[in-house]
């Protein structure tokens, strides 16, 4: 059976890790390298790896450093940030990236984002959706805008045949109070592709609450990996007792 | 040494780094004479069906690997697009014809109500009569939105997803994985060790 | 590469948890100036008296008012003074045993005996610490990992298992270093703050399980007591720094005079001072590994907290943190190479692997050009 994965996100400035919260004032909270040791002893299902600030600071992915990142890394690795070519899609499969996240892109450029479609595969490209609810209406928070729903961007996406969508609720992020079920919901209707969702969580129960009311396929987290107790493995423990399918290692009994 | 056939397609620094935690020693290279000398070729891929096998015709690659594999017998490993590239026809962006060593095609996968792309771990279902049943935990990584519709006498194990899917083939002395070895940790690692040790 | 300064004090923009504001002053010079200003000193001390009251008088089934957790080094050794003597209370002193102490160390944790306390000296298992050392100094580059979570678990347990509730931490790390606003104004020390203040770097415990063969009964005095256990017992952590305004060197002279010693041959490897991390041999590393990853050492903590308390100007900081900061720390890779067990090398491409491209030269190899002392050669400049 297909696994539920929980998925570290580092976010990254092109320096060191940061993390926002409500996608405001980023804070340092560490080096890439050892956050992707931990990772890596830990066997994490997924690891997703996104310069946040590439794209608004007009930089491009810093190849070189995501290299040497990604040597550590053994597990699948998605790399996001300030990406606008094909070839810096290539780039950073070479060194080492198994998929891309893509979102400023996705509205400036839809042609090239379905040209990395037909060349790369769906599989390979991810596309992030930051959602702020305005009106009671679900809509895409791009740089300060936001004029298009949820509902209409999706649409777009899966015509692009894009593989996946990383969601996250743009209100949620780094609160550590739970996450928007409303708004999984309302995305899990509108495709059929695998969906990440994020946003929120702060305690092992709140991903049991996300996987038992929508049927998200991954949820990718930050602020509950840098600032609390819990790892993966006790998210992981915890959706197993809940009847959540998910990854467990064979020594799970001694951990 | 085990050679990672670069065509330009394909994580070929993921497989290296995979090896080497497999205690096995790998080169990445097209030149004859370390193909030749490697143990293993080992086919990476990672993109669309029609690219990799233009890519194959333009490097001039295949009727080198068809000497050394077919003739010789040298062992060959192919690894999601690259273990789709061992069926007879592709039917991804247009029909490609692939590599025709073993019977069967590449398909999409049919839509039975589950996901496409197929993403994540998920754990395979060894066929009774093979050998890769020695590998431990049975969690592997897949990405994939197509898959290889094999002749049932070289499918050695499964992956459920509504249906039963090729998971790995194995004929003789080539082997393929739909999974990614390179990116499935312990699992992973011990399926490259089982094929770069299996005798043929 | 060009590394925003605070225009206040000379911490970078590269430090972990800091943030300035549109004059281009840090969050840590921000509450320095609250500290000064801003704070009812009066109404803090009247409360943190308020509060000790209740536990005055051998509440507790061991007998002692509150729980001081302690290395011996300066802070620990003013809180042990400050309870006893100016506070009258009669306090339990826990030290988690340092990596490798020095002889100095030995002496000023002897001190604090001889202050009138009982000192519980808590030996950890050799071997299981060891392994976790080496683990943590490959896997998040700090061979002081373990020494974090035991200072900061080992005294817990002590107070829960012997149902002493008060526990009396020193300074208010984000009150002196700068953090995210909410953190600032907090005067307890609890498990979220463990967790993300303790230094631990986003690795846990229960990561070490199966390192080198480690197991769960190995780690024992590793995992912190359960929620549950902590409410039953009452333990609540305080901050001294919190209620009491935080100097270093005024401090000081008062723990000199109660037999505390400095080293004086010279100041501590990595920094100018001589009066901090006295006890530990390998602090030094620790410090070089932190600069390695965000071109800042522990010179720059200190003078800045000298800029703070007006005894240094901050044109002769940067000075300082040109002569002290971010030198190879030899003495110290000596004693851990030593200790470890892992090559020069071996260490050597351990910190490598954690020095931030960024900041540092690398020569048409892509290794880090080092002078004859094996010191990197930054990139910025500080100004």
């Amino acid at each position: 059976m297909l696994k539920r994965r929980i998925i570290p996100f580092l976010s990254f400035n092109g320096f060191a890790l940061v993390k926002t919260k409500r996608f405001r004032s980023p804070r340092m909270v560490g080096n890439p390298t050892q956050a992707a040791r931990v990772y890596n002893a830990r066997g994490v299902d997924e690891l997703i790896l996104c310069d946040i600030l590439a794209s608004k600071q007009g930089r491009v992915p810093p190849i070189m450093m995501l290299k040497e990142i990604l040597k550590e890394c053994f597990m699948p690795v998605g790399v996001g940030g300030g990406i606008n070519t094909i070839q810096q899609i290539s780039d950073l499969l070479s060194v080492g990236a198994d998929k891309v996240i893509i979102k400023s892109l996705a509205l400036s450029n839809p042609d090239v984002l379905e040209e990395s479609v037909r060349i790369f595969g769906s599989q390979c490209i991810c596309v992030a959706i930051d959602v702020k609810q305005i009106n009671l209406k679900y809509c895409i928070y791009h740089e300060g805008a936001h004029q298009i729903t949820l509902d209409d961007f999706i649409k777009r996406m899966e015509d692009a045949g894009v593989g996946e969508y990383m969601i996250t609720s743009t209100e949620h992020d780094g609160v550590m109070a739970g996450f928007d079920l409303e708004l999984a919901k309302q995305a899990r209707v509108l495709t059929r592709k695998p969906i990440i969702f994020s946003g929120g969580a702060g305690t092992p129960h709140h991903f049991v609450d996300l996987f038992k009311m929508a049927e998200v396929d991954a949820v990718a987290a930050a602020s509950i990996f840098h600032f609390t107790q819990y790892t993966p493995l006790d998210i992981k423990k915890e959706l197993n007792k809940h009847g959540v399918p998910v990854r467990l290692p064979a020594d799970t009994d001694r951990r | 040494m085990h050679a990672i056939l670069d065509y330009g397609l394909g994580n070929t620094e993921s497989v290296l780094k995979a090896l080497r935690a497999a205690d096995k020693r790998g080169v990445i290279t097209r030149e004859l004479n370390e193909l030749e000398q490697a143990e293993t070729i080992i086919l990476p891929g990672v993109g669309s069906y029609r690219d990799a096998m233009n890519r194959l015709n333009n490097l001039s690659l295949i009727p080198i690997l068809e000497d050394l594999v077919l003739k010789k017998g040298k062992k060959f490993l192919g690894i999601c697009l690259g273990m789709q590239l061992l069926g007879e026809v592709g039917y991804e962006d247009g029909i490609t014809n692939g590599l025709g060593w073993i019977k069967g095609a590449v398909k999409r996968i049919p839509d039975v109500g589950q996901r496409i792309p197929h993403m994540g771990w998920n754990n395979v279902e060894v066929r009774e009569q093979s050998s890769i049943g020695q590998i431990g935990d049975t969690n592997f990584y897949f990405m994939h939105s197509y898959f290889f519709d094999a002749d049932p006498s070289s499918v050695t194990s499964t992956v459920d997803y509504g249906l039963s899917l090729t998971a790995t083939v194995e004929c003789k002395n080539i082997f393929g994985a739909q999974f990614h070895p390179e990116k499935s940790q312990e699992s992973g690692v011990a399926y490259l060790r089982y094929v770069l040790e299996k005798q043929c | 590469m060009k590394i925003r300064y605070c225009t206040k004090c000379v911490f970078p923009e590269t430090k972990p948890d800091l943030s300035f504001n549109e004059q281009g002053v840090c969050s840590a010079c921000i509450t320095a100036e609250f500290k000064d200003r801003g704070i009812d000193w009066d109404a803090r001390r009247d409360e943190f008296f308020r509060i000790i009251e209740k536990h005055r008088g051998s509440v507790s089934r061991a007998g002692y008012d509150c729980l001081i957790p302690v290395s011996g080094g300066k802070d620990s050794t003013f809180q042990t003074w400050f309870m006893k003597e100016k506070c009258g209370m009669n306090p339990l002193c826990v030290c988690f045993e340092t990596t490798l102490v020095t002889e100095l160390g030995r002496r000023n944790l002897d001190n604090i005996s001889r202050m009138g306390v009982d000192v519980v000296h808590f030996k950890k298992n050799y071997e299981a610490y060891r392994k976790m050392v080496v683990e943590s100094f490959i896997r998040v580059g700090d061979e002081m990992w373990p020494n974090h979570i035991g200072i900061f678990t080992v005294p817990v347990t002590f107070a829960v298992k012997l149902g002493i509730p008060l526990i009396i931490w020193g300074e208010n790390p984000q009150m002196e270093y700068g953090s995210p606003d909410e953190y600032k104004q907090m005067p307890l020390l609890d498990r979220r703050w463990l967790e993300e203040y303790g230094g631990l770097l986003g690795n846990r415990i229960q990561d070490m399980l199966g390192v080198r063969g480690l197991t769960q009964r190995d780690l024992t005095p590793y995992f912190y007591p359960s929620d549950q256990e902590l409410e039953q017992a009452g333990v609540r952590g305080l901050f001294l720094g919190y209620y009491f305004f935080w100097d270093a060197r005024s401090q000081l002279e008062i723990i000199k005079e109660h037999g505390f010693s400095v080293k004086e041959d010279g100041p501590v490897e990595g920094t100018y001072t001589n009066y901090e991390n006295l006890d530990e041999k390998m602090h030094g590393l620790h410090d070089y590994l932190k600069f390695v990853k965000y071109g800042f050492g522990r010179a720059t903590d200190h003078a800045c907290i000298d800029i703070r308390n007006k005894r240094l100007l901050r044109s002769d900081a940067i000075d300082l943190v040109n002569q002290y900061d971010g030198r190879y720390p030899h003495e110290s890779i000596e004693a851990f190479v030593n200790y470890s067990g892992l090559s020069q090398e071996e260490v050597d491409r351990v910190i490598d692997s954690f020095t931030n491209p960024v900041l540092f030269e690398r020569d048409a190899n892509g290794n880090y050009a080092k002078d004859a002392n094996g010191n990197l050669k930054r990139l910025y400049t500080i100004t």
